[in-house]
């Protein structure tokens, strides 16, 4: 009992100290004052109304001034403010927003103008009037000295005959006054070697910035079209049926036309970053740059070759569809005429071009590219997120199940699904596999078991009618189909069953329901 | 001395001479063990001129065989039974008996346990060694002749058909076996933990157990049957070919030797002579087989495998289910309330 009564004595002495400390230490007086001050406030608000200011003394601390919506205060004053003083308001918000867009290059053009307006000044003026001849009517647009007259700025005399040039070398005269001096990694070679009057006019154009021609393109295609006269050897053909839109718009949509830091003065990376510049923002198109980033399987054309997209396309023109430099399955067998490992499993790939080449029967699409769209049919060259960048799935299994998967395949992306689930069928369109009015297809790939397209079919090319193998494999065994064709049937003799004949006409054999089932 | 060497020559000659004229029975050698349906007989007729052969198995039928002119050697399969057969061999020229000979050999089963073990009156012999095939490959290409993963186009091509064409004239017959892929499949000369006594006395023995062969083509099961609790003794050991006949089945078109339930009560004896599962008083016990199996979607007849799974099983009595602990539960599945 003493025990108990000693331990209650020392909680209660440990519990009233701590009350007693914190009565010291907090002033009450000061908490009471402020209540105070606080409610006097309130009630002299509710008596005078809201509109007087009414000052307190009291101290707000910063806990309190968060709490208070201090959104909703400046819209409660912004009601107040009138008409003009918003629209004041509204100037230098614009202002400021321009004097913040000014970028480093348009602050040196406007010292640029005012140095030529303030030489010109200083020359003498030679009225339109007095122009020669040979400058009317005059053009679209005229080079700044030249339309105040300013022929002193660049040739000894300002008569009415133009004289010697100020200085020998053009390069040295024009850099007088367009001081951006063209430096950069690569150059364009009229630059390089001073002939700035090559594409530009010195008094007067139709088009901007001075240029001779009548286009853009025009004047870039003088030197760099096919069979050009000075022997130039970066050529463009323009004249393809397919063209590359900006292309035939401007050269200058890629090209910079003095000098660029990227090689063939493009104004980036031209393998694959200028392309993407605009097909990751295009309409109607596919965002390329996500697509090639995202997709699972991936071609090696995009990320594993030298030329990346220039490697299948032309950034100009050519005569085949996607502006391809080839005709298109003639392209893809440009890498596909060997064996290609591939990048995600290592596997092997076949050596199409051999395959197609010993096998005279091709798959439609391959056989007419025009129409049915050639490996691009199947095969999405831009990378798939289904295996063998396939546009569908597909499998690589011998069976598949027909209601999970099969009607998926990239298969039913032409044929109709009607030729493997159609049980009875007596027409010849929807499939001629049949024996009597039973159709074999169905047969054989319907249920948990049923096998592939790909097991009897080879997708690509065969000897054989129907674009049958002549081999199916079967754990790890080449089995032939042993295939006989007759006018209204056939026969088949495979690992998997005996010899077994179908007649479109005459059905040969007998089905029990089980068979369906299997 | 003298009398003794003139004896000796006059033997060898008369031998020589003889063997030259006489009919010789080559296969089957006699005494030896056969685990297939088929026993090739080979007759050496050299230049006797016989005309027909009559052989009769046991106490079977007699068959008659007319043999076509200008053959030194005559070749034919019987058929056998299982046990011990006796071949009776009689070579006629028009009426008159040329050549009388009797074989006695054993036809061993893989499941039956009564015959699977022979006395030793029999021991397996071997034919495909290089020194015997010499007599057959004045006529046979003896030579194997498959590629290794690549079937025949034509079947025929096979070296191995012209002799073992019986082997696949089931209703149900396996891949390898129809397409004579015989020794890149199985039969590849190699020997296993069983038959390890017999290794290299043959080109073409198949390895003892014989799962790892199977496996190369059913990946399915390897995983399958390793990975649950319970075996069956056959899978266990990985001689799949006990019940199942890797050449093919007149029965099932799994190719089991025998129908389901046939084929387990060769071993299960017990099942067969008493009741399984339960009796009733008056001594009826529960049906396993001839009433049709309620779980069934397509109306299959009740079997053994109705309830055991044959191969691999998480579950006691290799049931194919667990329907919780306590045997009883497992009668719910068809017998609902």
């Amino acid at each position: 009992m003493r025990a108990k009564d000693i331990v209650f004595l020392t909680l209660f002495l440990i519990v009233a100290g701590a009350g007693l400390y914190l009565v010291t230490t907090v002033d009450v007086t000061k908490k009471i004052e402020r209540a105070q001050m606080i409610t006097k406030s309130i009630i002299h608000g509710i008596m005078e109304g809201p509109h007087e200011y009414f000052p307190t003394h009291a101290e707000i601390s910063e806990e309190e001034l968060k709490e208070i919506n201090v959104s909703k205060i400046a819209e409660e004053i912004g009601k107040g403010i009138t008409v003009k003083k918003k629209e004041k308001l509204f100037e230098i918000k614009q202002r400021t927003k321009e004097a913040l867009e000014i970028t480093k290059q348009k602050l040196q053009e406007e010292v640029k103008l005012k140095h030529t307006k303030a030489k010109a000044r200083v020359a003498k003026i030679v009225r339109l009037e007095d122009l020669p001849q040979k400058f009317k009517p005059l053009k679209k647009v005229l080079h700044e000295p030249f339309k105040m007259g300013a022929c002193e700025l660049c040739h000894v005399s300002a008569s009415s005959k133009p004289g010697k040039l100020i200085e020998k070398k053009i390069t040295d005269l024009c850099y007088r006054c367009h001081k951006v001096r063209y430096g950069n990694k690569f150059n364009h070679k009229p630059v390089k070697q001073g002939r700035c009057l090559d594409c530009h006019d010195p008094h007067q154009s139709n088009l901007n910035n001075l240029l001779k021609g009548k286009s853009v393109n025009d004047l870039c295609l003088k030197c760099h079209k096919p069979g050009n006269k000075k022997k130039i050897k970066k050529i463009v053909n323009m004249k393809g049926a397919y063209k590359h839109k900006p292309a035939e718009k401007s050269c200058v949509e890629c090209h910079e036309p003095h000098s660029a830091g990227f090689k063939k003065l493009l104004k980036d990376d031209g393998k694959m970053n200028l392309c993407l510049d605009c097909h990751s923002k295009l309409e109607k198109h596919v965002d390329m740059k996500k697509w090639i980033k995202d997709v699972k399987y991936k071609h090696g054309a995009i990320t594993d070759s030298k030329r990346k997209c220039l490697e299948c396309h032309n950034p100009h023109s050519t005569n085949h569809k996607g502006i391809l430099r080839k005709q298109q399955v003639k392209m893809c067998l440009s890498c596909h005429n060997k064996v290609v490992k591939s990048d995600e499993d290592g596997y092997e790939l076949m050596n199409m071009a051999e395959h197609l080449k010993k096998n005279p029967n091709w798959h439609k699409p391959i056989k007419d590219v025009k129409k049915e769209g050639g490996c691009a049919a199947c095969h999405n060259p831009h990378g798939s997120n289904h295996f063998s960048i396939l546009r569908r799935s597909y499998t690589t299994d011998f069976y598949a199940d027909i209601a999970k998967v099969k009607k998926d395949f990239i298969c039913f992306k032409c044929h109709e699904v009607k030729k493997i689930t159609d049980k009875m069928t007596a027409s010849d369109k929807v499939t001629k596999f049949r024996d009597g009015e039973v159709n074999l297809h169905f047969l054989h790939v319907n249920n948990k078991k049923g096998r592939a397209c790909r097991v009897c079919h080879d997708e690509h090319a065969s000897k054989y009618p129907h674009l049958l193998r002549r081999y199916t494999e079967f754990g790890g065994i080449k089995f032939p189909l042993r295939y006989v064709g007759t006018k209204t049937g056939g026969s088949c003799q495979p690992a998997c069953h005996k010899k077994y004949e179908y007649d479109r006409v005459k059905q040969k054999n007998k089905f029990s329901e089980d068979v369906f089932r299997k | 001395m003298r009398r003794a060497t003139f004896f000796i020559v006059f033997v060898l000659i008369s031998v020589l001479f003889g063997a030259s004229k006489e009919i010789e029975l080559i296969k089957p050698y006699g005494q030896d063990i056969y685990l297939t349906r088929f026993a090739a007989v080979v007759l050496n007729l050299g230049e006797s001129g016989a005309t027909k052969v009559v052989t009769k198995v046991g106490e079977g039928e007699s068959i008659e065989r007319t043999i076509p002119s200008d053959r030194d050697f005559f070749c034919f399969t019987v058929e056998l039974v299982e046990g011990v057969n006796k071949i009776y061999v009689n070579v006629y020229k028009g009426d008159r008996v040329l050549y009388k000979a009797v074989r006695t050999i054993y036809r061993g089963s893989m499941i039956d346990k009564k015959l699977k073990y022979s006395t030793k009156f029999f021991h397996k012999q071997f034919f495909h060694q290089t020194e015997k095939e010499k007599i057959c490959s004045k006529c046979h290409n003896m030579k194997m002749n498959e590629q290794k993963g690549v079937a025949f186009e034509n079947i025929t091509e096979s070296n191995c058909f012209g002799c073992h064409y019986p082997v696949t004239t089931d209703k149900y017959l396996h891949a390898p076996a129809t397409n004579w892929l015989c020794a890149t499949s199985c039969h590849t000369g190699k020997s296993g933990r069983f038959n390890n006594r017999y290794k290299g006395e043959s080109k073409y023995l198949y390895p003892d157990p014989i799962a790892a062969n199977c496996f190369s083509c059913h990946k399915k099961f390897k995983e399958k049957f390793y990975g649950e609790k319970y075996r069956h003794e056959p899978v266990d050991d990985g001689r799949c070919n006990r019940c199942h006949d890797p050449h093919g089945s007149d029965i099932s078109n799994k190719f089991l030797r025998k129908k389901v339930w046939y084929l387990c009560t060769t071993c299960h004896t017990d099942k067969k002579r008493k009741g399984h599962v339960v009796r009733t008083f008056s001594g009826k016990a529960h049906p396993t087989k001839g009433v049709k199996d309620p779980t069934s979607k397509e109306g299959k007849e009740l079997t053994c495998i109705s309830c055991h799974n044959p191969h691999v099983s998480n579950n006691g009595y290799m049931l194919r289910g667990y329907m919780g602990s306590g045997r009883m539960l497992w009668c719910k599945r068809c017998h609902k309330k």
